[in-house]
């Protein structure tokens, strides 16, 4: 080929990518941008409920005006005077008008749903139960918010009426609206809470020039108005007493809602914190998801095939050969379960992250299934196993228990000596708690070195010449189950006696129930296990 | 004899299984991925399937395909195997053991004791 023909043939197609100079934030994590600084349409959802429990408690109190007009002779005596009409229909009305905002409020509810509801489980999204069974979706946008301003306005007219009526300048009763500028600095942003405080201060000064000006005849339930009695008030005095009621309300509206800022600013900061530790927690479960099968699975194809090599799979290895060949199957599982151990210590450790389940668990049960799954071992090591298991049901992470026992077990059984003996025990005790007794015969501890062995990889030197195999985070990992599932754990030791390990187990169901007893249940032993 | 597909990423290991399974008399498939393995089944069904959990592609890729086999193929018992144990409680749930949920005959936690394989894959045979 020419070059000529190289230069026109077709070149690859190269393709660019530039690494960004720094990580783009996670989507679940995003930091909350906020939107006129309002609470979350849920949260308004929640008070535009409760607005409408409280206001029936006012339609109440009017209907109970209402009624207490009917007998004038003892209102009279309390120097009031009270007509029924006006308490009844404003009751009437408010009534009616909070049936339609309760209506409303009900057709828009919503389900609460928080990032942990969308954790990703091997990849897979879950949803909760919960979502699969509330309405789809969120209320609309602003739903919640436009339903507290109808409340709110809707609130305002009918106050200023029952104002007008107690009397708007002979009692306190403008400071009634004070409720309303209160609660608007709490749902909404400054500039809408103070749109309620300029309207309930115009709906005032509008209630004052109506009555001054006779359109609105102006009333009171005072029997006597005293001093403030309409005739002896001048127009001054009504645009001071306007004036000044409307700079309380701004002064009150200026405080109020500023706290109400700083409250939602540490809301949001504290939600914005919380969906980032949801997302650190998914991603740091995602990450030892991956990290666990990345450090195990190599293993498993290093055992598989030495276990063809042993197995004769391969022809009959020459002894030189499986010699080696043993060692790099030992060397291979003992780094295996190093891994394990030090994956379940990083899992039990890991804060935030969603606790697993508790369940119901056959304590005596579990032992057992222990003991077997380690009885090969302690056949090959001569060593007896000695049972005496009561059921026991206790409330536990059935995999944290397993765990806990099974180290216990086969640490046991590792320290030993060869035609040993290690016991068990399991009966329920007193104060709702479960008793686990797990002793051996063993080469035991120094008494200097017993609070140090649940230290991570802290090994005794005649436990480390004892068994080179150790990698000493066994009792680490009895430690953090046993701090987590509040496991009382007493250690007896002593050089040549051996050690016991007695665990008070709390049962968090009530009281321990003593399962009934299996026929035939008593001490038993295999080559274990020893029948009495 | 009986007719075993194999489905792991982890080629060594995968052969490695398939050499035992062949020593005891069994013919073996073996593939490294799970959409091949939903092919290979329409092509010719096996008697069991020895499928991983984790796959590159998908960390879950093992729990789909397991579902995937039961609603096209019906009842093919499956072994599952996998390095991720129900010790960790992270990325399965108790929801994974759940056969409506994840229909797989039976787990194994790798790394995987042969005679431990060969006498569930005898249990699975002979349901």
């Amino acid at each position: 080929m020419t070059e000529s023909a190289v230069a026109t043939s077709a070149s690859p197609r190269v393709a660019v990518y530039h690494l960004p100079s720094h990580d783009e934030p996670a989507a679940v994590a995003e930091s909350v941008k906020p939107q006129g600084e309002t609470l979350e349409e849920s949260l308004l959802q929640q008070h535009a409920r409760w607005f409408c429990r409280l206001r029936w408690m006012v339609v109440a109190v009017l209907a109970a005006m209402g009624v207490a007009g009917w007998f004038p002779a003892q209102l009279a005596g309390l120097g009031l005077r009270l007509s029924p009409a006006w308490p009844l229909a404003t009751a009437a009305i408010l009534a009616v008008c909070n049936g339609v905002f309760a209506g409303l409020a009900r057709r828009f509810r919503a389900p609460l749903r928080t990032e942990l509801d969308a954790v990703s489980v091997g990849g897979t999204a879950l949803t909760s139960a919960r979502d699969a069974t509330c309405p789809a979706g969120r209320p609309r946008p602003r739903s919640a918010r436009l339903q507290l301003w109808l409340q709110i306005v809707a609130d305002l007219l009918i106050l200023t009426v029952v104002i007008h009526c107690l009397g708007s300048l002979e009692t306190c009763a403008p400071f009634m609206y004070l409720f309303h500028v209160i609660l608007a600095c709490i749902f909404f942003p400054p500039v809408e809470s103070l749109a309620v405080s300029g309207l309930a201060s115009g709906l005032y000064v509008a209630c004052l020039v109506l009555e001054f000006t006779g359109v609105w005849p102006p009333q009171t339930i005072l029997a006597d108005p005293g001093l403030n009695a309409r005739a002896l008030l001048t127009h001054q005095f009504l645009v001071l007493q306007a004036t000044s009621v409307s700079a309380i309300w701004a002064v009150i509206w200026l405080l109020v809602s500023r706290l109400a800022q700083t409250l939602r600013r540490h809301e949001r900061e504290l939600a914005a914190t919380n969906r980032r530790l949801a997302a650190a927690s998914v991603e740091r479960a995602q990450h030892m998801l991956q990290t666990t099968h990345q450090l195990k699975a190599p293993f498993a194809a290093i055992h598989a095939n030495t276990q063809l090599l042993l197995g004769g799979f391969c022809g009959e290895l020459p002894p030189p050969a499986r010699t080696v060949v043993e060692k790099i199957a030992a060397r291979s599982a003992a780094l295996s379960q190093q891994i394990q151990e030090m994956l379940q210590l990083a899992n039990l450790r890991s804060e935030g992250q969603v606790p697993p389940e508790t369940a119901a668990v056959d304590l005596a049960g579990l032992i057992d299934a222990a003991m077997t799954h380690i009885e090969a071992a302690a056949r090959q090591r001569t060593i007896r196993f000695q049972k005496e298991l009561t059921p026991v049901s206790i409330q536990a992470v059935p995999d944290h228990l397993r765990m806990l026992i099974d180290n216990l077990l086969v640490n046991a059984v590792n320290y030993s000596l060869p035609g040993g003996e290690v016991s068990v025990v399991c009966h329920p005790a007193e104060r709702d708690a479960a008793t686990v007794v797990v002793r051996d015969q063993g080469i035991g501890i120094p008494a200097e070195k017993l609070p140090r062995i649940f230290e991570d990889y802290y090994r005794t030197d005649e436990a480390a010449r004892h068994n080179r195999a150790s990698t000493g985070l066994g009792l680490a990992i009895v430690r953090d189950v046993a701090r987590k599932m509040r496991v009382a754990v007493q250690v007896e030791s002593a050089p040549g006696w051996g050690t016991r390990f007695t665990l008070t187990i709390p049962c968090e169901s009530g009281t321990p129930r003593a399962m009934p007893r299996r026929r035939g249940a008593k001490v038993e032993s295999t080559t274990g296990i020893r029948s009495n | 004899m009986a007719y075993l597909l194999i489905v792991d990423d982890d080629q060594d290991f995968a052969e490695a299984v398939g050499t035992v399974c062949q020593a005891e008399g069994h013919e073996i498939a073996t593939v490294f991925a799970t959409a091949a393995a939903l092919t290979s089944i329409q092509e010719r069904q096996p008697d069991a399937i020895v499928l991983d959990v984790m796959f590159p592609e998908n960390p879950s890729a093992g729990f789909q395909l397991a579902r995937d086999v039961r609603r096209k193929f019906g009842q093919i018992p499956i072994l599952m195997l996998t390095a991720v144990n129900q010790q960790f409680p992270l990325g399965f749930s108790s929801k994974d053991i759940d056969p409506t949920w994840l229909p797989v005959t039976e787990f194994l936690e790798k790394p995987v004791d042969f005679a431990v394989l060969r006498e569930k894959l005898k249990r699975l045979l002979s349901e």
